[in-house]
């Protein structure tokens, strides 16, 4: 599952964008930090992987997810 | 859809996919989170589920055990005054992480835990005076899962949540179960077959001696699976077999295994035979008078279990899984059979449908109906409506939906008013036969109208009692009210519901002549007749011949 479907499965009432790479944290209603939260465990959960909490925090966009995707499974 | 209000001591995470369990039965409004007492002040009629969390209350009062046992009663005072005045439901579910050290706690209570039993008894004593309280301690839900799994140190620091993804998981379809059984009865019929079942083995080929039964390994596991099944019909879940078997082959099991633990007495109804599964579960459904969608069916052929899921969808038909040594664990946990109280009258239930089933069963295989109902000791009284019955009459009234000619759903105060009138003749009919006591099964009220017509203002009759022509004796004791005051005609009507297809033939059965279809009808019954809004019938009250009377005889 690509990260447009985490999208669209946690902000079921917003309409994703197709092209996701610039979308960030306030760009969408229900992407506030309640969603961001949400956001993170969907993600977590979906690639089997746990963030840190210094990593959440500085998650708030598509391209800081898909960084830390790409850290956590190159097993950085 | 159901309404509630979710709150809780801390972030819940109101619109993540786990609350979607819920959400599709009920509609979920979260309150700002750590904010659980505005739901119980507002006056709406939503439900509530609330969920507290040990921690919390500890840190919003700086670990201050006596501010916080203070601050906690006013609490339950706020959700006692809620119950009180609403009946929707309140969730209350509590969690802590009690677990400190070890040392701490070999000796002495902690003060944690001793707060957390103080809260534990005093939701307890909520949950015991009020029927609409429930309480989830999710102690004892998540230490299946593991305490450590279901909490989250960091969600909680990086965004007040205490509990991990799967934590809120557990508790989100923890409290979809309990909301489900709110709304919706629990099964009521366990259909079990017998080979690879309830034994390992067939016994058509294996034979007695060859069967996987007792003793150790897999044999265990069938006593256990067998012990699940005595446990759920001790709580009045009805056990009933379908098997595809020779019956004599099946109850020798049951009569000469050693190791059966389930007995002949705990099986209410069997089919054994070789049709269709679900033509015998359909049979088993109209011998108990339940719906299919109360039957529960176990098999451990994958093949029948298609078919049943084919055949009849509202039957639950569980994935049992291949491996036997889960079955027992499965039977025991099965949330459809599960209910919040199992009362004595649960109990008596399994009595009354194994009474109700094994008449049925015999009377089929009776080659004279009649003459095997005149051995069952049939025993009608009739009683006057007195004070103490007054409560049967009126919730007779208004269940009776099939052997009801009318209808008329009258109040104890209506019937009261009725019967007190000079020209009304009302009595009940208390009923026993060798199958138990039944209870009060009908209500009569006769109407002595002018011009020699006696009208049947209601005849309505339990559908317990059903297929004992009782219907025969009680109009035999009408027809002697009318004839004893001198009436020419006894007057019926038929109103249509849509339910009560068996009043009218009832009607027709007994001989009773549609007045508007018939030469016959004096011009007194034809006046009265324009007066019904259903269909007027009448019998001639001097000639009356009564069908099945016999089977009577010698009682009055």
């Amino acid at each position: 599952m690509e990260l447009k479907d985490i999208l669209e499965q946690t902000f079921k009432n917003s309409s994703i964008p197709d092209d996701i790479e610039h979308l960030k944290m306030g760009d969408l209603d229900e992407w506030d930090s309640l969603g961001n939260f949400n956001l993170i465990l969907a993600v977590e959960q979906h690639f089997q992987i746990q963030f840190d909490i210094a990593d959440m925090e500085k998650i708030n966009s598509v391209e800081e997810i898909q960084k830390r995707i790409d850290d956590a499974i190159s097993g950085k | 859809m159901v309404s509630y209000k979710v709150c809780g001591t801390s972030n819940l995470l109101e619109g993540n996919k786990c609350w979607e369990v819920l959400e599709k039965n009920c509609q979920l409004h979260f309150e700002g989170y750590g904010d659980i007492t505005s739901a119980l002040l507002s006056d709406d009629d939503c439900g509530l589920i609330t969920v507290l969390f040990l921690e919390d209350l500890l840190q919003n009062s700086n670990g201050d055990y006596v501010t916080i046992k203070q601050s906690l009663s006013s609490y339950l005072n706020l959700i006692e005054e809620k119950a009180i005045k609403s009946t929707r439901p309140l969730i209350i579910c509590l969690g802590s992480q009690l677990h400190q050290n070890i040392i701490t706690e070999v000796k002495v209570n902690t003060e944690r835990k001793d707060l957390n039993d103080w809260l534990t008894d005093k939701i307890a004593g909520l949950r015991d005076r009020f029927e609409s309280v429930f309480f989830m301690n999710l102690n004892n839900i998540f230490y299946q899962h593991g305490a450590q799994k279901m909490f989250s140190t960091r969600n909680w620091y990086f965004g007040r949540c205490r509990l991990s993804l799967d934590g809120l998981n557990v508790l989100a379809e923890a409290v979809s179960a309990v909301i489900e059984r709110i709304s919706n009865p629990p099964k009521k019929v366990l259909v079990l077959d017998c080979d690879n079942t309830i034994w390992g083995g067939v016994i058509g080929e294996d034979g007695l001696q060859g069967l996987v039964l007792g003793q150790d390994g897999l044999g265990q596991a069938f006593v256990d699976f067998q012990k699940e099944a005595v446990a759920h019909s001790d709580n009045g879940v009805i056990i009933v077999l379908a098997s595809k078997n020779n019956e004599e082959e099946v109850w020798n099991v049951f009569d000469n295994h050693d190791s059966m633990v389930l007995k002949r007495d705990n099986i209410v109804t069997a089919q054994i035979n070789w049709n269709e599964k679900a033509d015998n579960l359909a049979q088993i459904a109209d011998d108990l008078d339940l719906n299919a969608d109360s039957f529960v069916f176990w098999d451990d052929n994958p093949i029948e279990r298609d078919k049943m899921k084919m055949l009849m969808p509202q039957v639950y038909t569980v994935d049992v899984p291949q491996n036997i040594i889960e079955w027992p664990g499965l039977l025991r946990s099965l949330d459809c059979f599960a209910k919040f109280k199992v009362t004595t009258d649960d109990k008596k239930k399994a009595d009354q449908y194994r009474s109700r089933a094994a008449f049925t069963n015999n009377a089929r295989n009776a080659n004279d109906l009649n003459s095997y109902l005149s051995t069952l000791n049939l025993s009608p009284v009739m009683l006057p409506l007195s004070d103490a019955h007054v409560a049967r009459a009126e919730q007779m009234c208004l269940k009776t939906n099939q052997f009801n000619l009318r209808t008329k759903r009258y109040s104890a105060t209506e019937l009261i008013a009725q019967n007190k009138e000079a020209n009304n003749h009302m009595f009940l009919v208390k009923f026993s036969d060798t199958y138990g006591d039944h209870g009060i099964v009908a209500l009569v009220s006769l109407n002595l109208v002018s011009e020699g017509l006696a009208f049947l203002d209601t005849f309505l009759m339990s559908c317990r009692v059903l297929g004992r022509h009782l219907e025969a004796w009680v109009l035999d004791q009408i027809i002697k009210i009318a004839a004893d005051n001198g009436m020419q005609y006894l007057v019926a009507e038929f109103i249509d519901t849509g339910r009560n297809r068996i009043a009218k033939d009832f009607l027709t059965t007994y001989c009773f002549e549609e007045i508007g279809d018939t030469a016959n009808a004096v011009s007194s019954l034809k006046r009265f007749n324009n007066n019904l809004d259903g269909h007027g019938y009448f019998l001639r009250v001097e000639d009356a011949l009564i069908p099945n009377i016999e089977i009577y005889r010698g009682n009055n």
